[in-house]
C-alpha cells in the first residue's frame, strides 16, 4: 500500500518553504565557493609562489554565510541538535504548549541576533577589512539575514504547533 | 548565582527539548541580563565564534566525506575489508569494524561512517543470517573509531575550543593508536559474540583478491595518507589539506571511479551544507557561552572544586571521565566538546595532564555517548538502518559498549597511547 500523499503547502507556508530552500541553496553555493577560494589559495601559494591576502577574509565571510543561512533553514526543517525525550512525552496539550513556547523563544533569540548584527553592521561599516576591499560590516550581514529568517521560520512553527500540533511533530 | 543561572537555564531548556544552540544562546541571554551586560555581546560573540580560520577546515572535510560516501568509495573500502578479514569468525561483523577504520579515515565522522559502512553492511549481515541486533551493535560501536582517525572534525573542533593553540597534526597523530586499539578490541568482541551465537565463517578469498581490492581502494586510502602526511610534515595547513581533500575526492569519484554524477554531487553538497550549518551554529552559540564562562571565571572555580574532591591527576581525570560519560548520554558530541573543553582543559592543565591526551579522552568519552541512550545519535541512525527497535538493540549492546569503555579506560590510564606517536613524529 502506498503511503498517504503529503499535501502541498499553500499560501505563506509555501512561501516559507521556498525561502528555506533558497537559504539552503545560497548556503550550498557558499560552501562551493569556499572550496574554490581555498583551492585558489593552495594553487597560488604552491604554484604561483604568491599567497593572496584576500582568501582568508573572503573564506570567513563565506563560512559565516554558510552557517547563518543553513542554521535558519535547519529551524524550518526542525533539524537542530536537541534532546527530545521529555518534550515528546506528556499530554498532547502539554506538548502543544511546549512546542509553541520553544518556537517563540527561538524567534526571540533570532530577533536579538538579527538586531544585534544590524547594529554592529552599522557601527563598523566605515572600517575596511584587512586584505580585501570590503567593509567589516559585511561580516555581520549573513547573521542579520539568518536571524531574520530564524524569526520567520520559528513563528511559522509556533503557529503550526498551536493550530496543527500533529503536523509539526517529528 | 550567575554561574548557577547560566548552567541552570541551559540544562532546563535542553531538557525541555529546545535545540542545543538555542539553549546556549538563551542561557547566555539570561546571564547577560542578570549581570546587566550589553545584549549586543550575543550577536558579537556569535559572529566571533564562527570567525576562526581553523573552522574553515570543518565544512571542507565534511564535504569531502560526503563526496566519497556518494561516489562509490565506501563500497571499495568494504570490499578490501571483506577480503582481509571476512574469513574470520563472524566475518561480516569484522568487515564492518575494519571498514569503519578505513572509511573513518576518509570521513572523520561517526554518523557518516555508520551511514556508509552500516548502510551497506547491516542489510548484508541480516541477509546472511546474522541477528539484527548484532549487525546494528557491531556497526554503531565500530563507528566510534571514525572519531579518532584523521581527518576527524571533532579533533579540529577540540583544537578550536582549546583556543587554537593545539597543533592539529599532533592531535591527528594522538588519535591514531587509540583508534587502532578500538578496532582490535571491537573485532575481538565481535569474534567472541559470533562464536557464542554460532555465526558462519567464509573461506579466505586468496591473496590475488586481496591485492585486486587493495588496488581498487588505494586511491581512497591515499587521501588519508595525503592529509596526514601533508599536515604532519608541515607542507600544508589543516584548511589547505581540507581543500585538497575536496578536490581529490571530486576528481577520484567523478573521473577515476566515474560513479559521481550531477545529482549525487548536489546531494553531497546539500548534505554537507545541512550538517555543517548545524555544527557551525552550535560552535557560534557556544562562543557566547564560553565568553561568559571566562567572564565568570568558571574554569578557575572548576579547578578549585576538583582540587577539593581529588588530589592526583589520575583521580581528577577519572572524575572528569565520569562526568563526560554522564553528559554524553544527553548531549551530542560537538556541543559537548565546545562546552566541556574551556571548563575542563584548564583543570587538566593544572594537574599536568597533557592537552593531547585529554583531547583524545574527551572525544572518546563523548563518543561513547553517541551509542548510549537517550540521545545517542549514532545509535538511532544504526537502529533505523537495521530496522530494529532501539530497546532491542540495547539489550545486547553491552559486550560492545563495555569493550569501548575498556578502551576508554586504557587510553585514560595510559597517556603513552595518545602521546607516543606525536612525540615520535615531531
Amino acid at each position: 500500500m502506498n503511503a498517504p500523499a503529503v499535501p502541498e503547502p499553500v499560501g505563506w507556508q509555501r512561501l516559507s518553504r521556498q525561502l528555506a530552500r533558497l537559504a539552503q541553496a545560497i548556503a550550498g553555493l557558499a560552501l562551493a565557493l569556499l572550496v574554490l577560494v581555498q583551492t585558489w589559495q593552495v594553487f597560488a601559494r604552491y604554484v604561483l609562489n604568491a599567497s593572496p591576502g584576500w582568501t582568508e577574509p573572503l573564506a570567513l565571510l563565506l563560512l559565516s554565510t554558510l552557517m547563518s543561512l543553513a542554521a535558519a533553514s535547519a529551524v524550518h526543517a526542525d533539524s537542530h541538535f536537541s534532546f527530545r525525550l521529555l518534550s515528546e512525552s506528556g499530554s498532547p496539550q502539554r506538548r502543544r504548549w511546549l512546542g509553541v513556547l520553544q518556537s517563540l523563544l527561538i524567534a526571540a533569540l533570532g530577533l536579538l541576533l538579527a538586531v544585534g548584527s544590524i547594529r554592529l553592521l552599522h557601527a563598523v561599516s566605515d572600517i575596511k577589512q584587512a586584505g580585501i576591499a570590503l567593509s567589516q560590516g559585511w561580516l555581520y550581514l549573513p547573521l542579520a539575514v539568518g536571524g531574520a529568517l530564524i524569526v520567520a521560520f520559528a513563528l511559522e512553527r509556533a503557529w503550526l504547533s498551536w493550530r496543527k500540533p500533529a503536523e509539526v511533530a517529528r | 548565582m550567575a554561574i548557577a543561572l547560566l548552567f541552570g537555564v541551559f540544562l532546563l531548556l535542553l531538557l525541555l527539548g529546545l535545540p542545543v544552540a538555542f539553549s546556549l544562546l538563551a542561557a547566555s541571554l539570561a546571564t547577560l541580563l542578570y549581570l546587566d551586560l550589553p545584549l549586543i555581546v550575543l550577536a558579537q560573540q556569535t559572529i566571533a565564534g564562527a570567525g576562526s580560520a581553523t573552522l574553515i577546515a570543518i565544512p571542507l572535510f565534511i564535504f569531502a566525506g560526503e563526496l566519497m560516501l556518494r561516489g562509490g568509495l565506501s563500497e571499495r573500502l568494504i570490499g578490501l575489508a571483506a577480503a582481509l578479514v571476512g574469513h574470520l569468525k563472524g566475518g561480516l561483523g569484522q568487515v564492518s569494524v575494519l571498514a569503519s577504520l578505513f572509511f573513518g579515515g576518509v570521513s572523520g565522522s561517526a554518523i557518516a561512517d555508520v551511514s556508509a559502512v552500516g548502510g551497506a553492511m547491516i542489510p548484508q549481515m541480516v541477509q546472511r543470517g546474522y541477528d539484527r541486533d548484532y549487525a546494528v551493535n557491531v556497526s554503531i560501536t565500530a563507528a566510534l573509531v571514525a572519531l579518532l582517525v584523521p581527518p576527524s572534525h571533532n579533533l579540529i573542533l577540540y583544537s578550536a575550543a582549546a583556543g587554537g593553540g593545539l597543533s592539529i597534526a599532533d592531535l591527528f597523530a594522538a588519535g591514531l593508536l587509540p583508534a587502532l586499539l578500538m578496532t582490535v578490541v571491537l573485532m575481538l568482541t565481535g569474534w567472541l559474540v559470533s562464536r557464542r551465537r554460532g555465526y558462519a565463517t567464509d573461506a579466505f578469498p586468496g591473496f590475488t583478491v586481496v591485492l585486486v581490492r587493495l588496488i581498487a581502494a588505494l586511491p581512497g586510502l591515499g587521501l588519508v595518507a595525503l592529509i596526514f602526511i601533508g599536515i604532519r610534515a608541515g607542507i600544508f595547513t589543516a584548511v589547505e589539506s581540507a581543500a585538497i581533500a575536496v578536490i581529490y575526492a571530486l576528481l577520484l569519484t567523478a573521473l577515476v571511479y566515474r560513479s559521481l554524477k550531477g545529482p549525487a554531487f548536489l546531494e553531497a553538497l546539500l548534505g554537507a551544507t545541512r550538517t555543517t550549518g548545524i555544527i557551525l551554529f552550535v560552535i557560534a552559540s557556544a562562543a557566547v557561552f564560553g565568553w561568559l564562562l571566562a567572564y565568570l571565571q568558571v574554569p578557575a572555580a572548576a579547578v578549585s572544586m576538583l582540587q577539593a574532591l581529588a588530589d592526583s591527576p589520575l583521580a581528577v581525570l577519572l572524575l572528569i571521565v565520569l562526568l563526560l560519560l554522564a553528559l554524553g548520554t544527553f548531549m551530542d558530541l560537538a556541543p559537548m566538546i565546545l562546552i566541556c573543553t574551556p571548563i575542563f582543559l584548564p583543570v587538566a592543565r593544572a594537574y599536568g595532564i597533557d592537552p593531547l591526551h585529554f583531547g583524545v579522552v574527551l572525544i572518546l568519552a563523548g563518543g561513547i555517548g553517541l551509542v548510549t541512550p537517550p540521545v545517542g545519535s549514532v545509535l538511532f541512525v544504526g537502529a533505523a538502518i537495521g530496522q530494529i527497535d532501539v530497546a532491542r538493540t540495547l539489550r545486547s549492546i553491552w559486550p560492545f559498549w563495555l569493550a569501548a569503555l575498556a578502551v576508554l579506560l586504557l587510553v585514560t590510564l595510559l597517556p603513552g597511547l595518545s602521546l607516543w606517536l606525536p612525540a615520535q613524529l615531531r
